[in-house]
């Protein structure tokens, strides 16, 4: 069965932008309040939606509460889209639910894979950059886009290591993505990463890259960590976004036009407002843009 | 060619401690093998946050790095299922129970597991109704006993050989000064439910653990007290009826 039976694949020219063009922060539990005392409409949050696979309780009730004055990405990280078995029916059957629930703005996952057979292995792995893998891959997106009945967006996968393929992982990608009728999540702070640790450029990426697929931008800190005898970036989530990343950001922002852009934040959790200042920051930049247009 | 069914087995396998070599043919431009312990450590690194985050006070009477310890060895005999981690620790009590280490290290370490855990389903429970006193209006009051309305999804109930129940609450809880916990002190039975999207918890008698579990299993009333006076021939059905109908721990009937 090739994909082009899917009722997305033939639609996909450029990606209808379905979040605010404005920066949004992950949301956390200890900033729910903070979420919900929030006067801008403009900022929305996104989430893991495996955090929220629960029967009931606080933490989906804070989440219908803050939907109310807020836009809601869910971004999966469980659906293992570039691994070798379809998407576990059950784990797509409790996202659906949810997406039923809460209709948010956007729905994304991983172009990477965690689970073979009965383990999941609870980290984004890079797949093989294969045509094989591309097909494959893409079949998975399209299954969850029709369970869905929705376009979803696709992450750009970090890489600690080079693998050998027959094509380039920004190929497998795009490509896959192209070929299931699917968006672009592009993470700069992946790509940033990427280059630093198995060589390449962040700008071939950057030049690489559809701007008109790209429904939605993701930026984050990463920490250095001594691995053998070297050093490597690890995609941490645990720090602030570094000033490289920042211009990266910025440079595609100014080839791209305004995208909804996210300040991921997983682990070392600052107060509420210093990632605003961060969210601040990626406003400003969005806004650049269309000075630029205004004064040419 | 990649052997893509190769790659997939052999990542996984690295992942689950094999020789980093297996990787070998899949890996470009010589690129040192020991990058793959950036994926072991994020896998074994997120399921530890996901077991801390729900056994807060295992972890806090055993320190973190002993925590650590014993997460990773969980995770070694039982990697996640579902992808989400979510209810991972569904089984860290029962494996610590049968953890040899633990056993002879911190032998009260699973009870408390135990207790981390009720907590943690009775937090994430369905919503649903308790039964209130709106729902038995127009109840004869002589037919009251004999109504068996079942507990509300929340509650769990549970019990102990030693007085676990109460060294959890001191380390659950903010007191300032607990009272020390005499771990000679004997069985211990108690109750943990989500009252308002609050998680609530009380210790329990015998008879008030019988009671409760009788209604659990779907018996009346009556037959809960019957249960409850085998242990107190003093269980006053209509004080307990009334102290755990405001606690919310009867299921409410349907009412949509």
């Amino acid at each position: 069965m090739g994909v082009s039976r899917h009722f997305f694949a033939h639609n996909m020219m450029s990606i209808k932008i379905n979040l605010p063009c404005h920066g949004g922060l992950g949301l956390k539990p200890q900033h729910y309040q903070n979420a919900l005392d929030n006067a801008d409409s403009g900022l929305w949050f996104e989430v893991h939606p495996e955090n929220y696979m629960v029967d009931g309780g606080p933490r989906l009730a804070w989440l219908e509460a803050i939907c109310q004055s807020h836009a809601l990405s869910m971004h999966g990280v469980g659906l293992s889209l570039g691994g070798p078995d379809r998407p576990q029916s059950a784990h797509l059957a409790r996202l659906k639910a949810l997406v039923d629930r809460f209709q948010p703005a956007q729905v994304s996952e991983h172009v990477a894979w965690s689970r073979l057979g009965d383990v999941y292995f609870a980290d984004l792995l890079p797949p093989p950059p294969t045509r094989a893998t591309c097909t494959r891959l893409a079949a998975h997106i399209s299954e969850v886009q029709d369970t869905l009945g929705r376009q979803i967006l696709v992450e750009n996968p970090s890489l600690y290591v080079p693998l050998n393929g027959d094509m380039a992982m920004v190929d497998l990608y795009v490509e896959a993505a192209k070929a299931a009728g699917a968006g672009l999540l592009f993470d700069i702070n992946n790509i940033y990463v990427c280059a630093r640790n198995v060589g390449g450029c962040a700008q071939d990426w950057l030049d690489a890259v559809p701007p008109d697929m790209v429904g939605e931008v993701h930026l984050a800190g990463f920490s250095p960590r001594t691995i053998g005898d070297e050093e490597i970036l690890i995609d941490s989530h645990d720090a602030p976004i570094s000033d490289d990343v920042w211009a990266l950001y910025e440079a595609f922002i100014a080839r791209a036009g305004a995208r909804p852009t996210l300040i991921e934040r997983d682990d070392n959790i600052p107060p509420f407002e210093e990632l605003l200042t961060e969210v601040g920051r990626a406003n400003t930049i969005l806004q650049a843009p269309k000075k630029e247009a205004a004064n040419g | 060619m990649v052997d893509e069914r190769a790659f997939f087995d052999n990542f996984a396998a690295v992942l689950g401690g094999a020789d980093r070599a297996r990787m070998q043919p899949f890996i470009a431009d010589g690129a040192p093998l020991s990058r793959l312990d950036a994926h072991s450590n994020n896998f074994a690194m997120t399921c530890i946050a996901a077991l801390s985050s729900t056994f807060k006070v295992v972890r806090t009477l055993v320190g973190d790095e002993y925590f650590t310890a014993l997460a990773r060895a969980y995770i070694q005999k039982t990697p996640p299922e579902h992808s989400s981690l979510t209810f991972y620790g569904a089984g860290f009590a029962q494996f610590l129970r049968s953890f040899e280490p633990a056993q002879k290290q911190v032998p009260y370490i699973a009870p408390i597991a135990s207790l981390d855990w009720a907590w943690f389903r009775a937090y994430q429970a369905a919503d649903e109704p308790a039964l209130s006193g709106q729902d038995l209006q127009g109840v004869a009051p002589q037919l009251l006993p004999t109504r068996a309305p079942g507990l509300h999804a929340s509650v769990q109930l549970l019990r102990f050989s030693i007085p676990a129940y109460s060294l959890w609450k001191i380390n659950a809880g903010n007191e300032e000064n607990p009272d020390p916990v005499d771990m000679n002190g004997g069985r211990e039975w108690a109750v943990i439910w989500r009252q308002n999207n609050q998680v609530q918890h009380t210790a329990l008698s015998q008879a008030e653990y019988n009671f409760l579990d009788a209604i659990g299993f779907g018996r009346s009333f009556a037959e809960g007290w019957t249960d409850a006076i085998r242990h107190d021939a003093h269980f006053d059905l209509k004080e307990q009826f009334s102290r755990w109908l405001v606690a919310g721990v009867f299921k409410g009937e349907k009412n949509d």
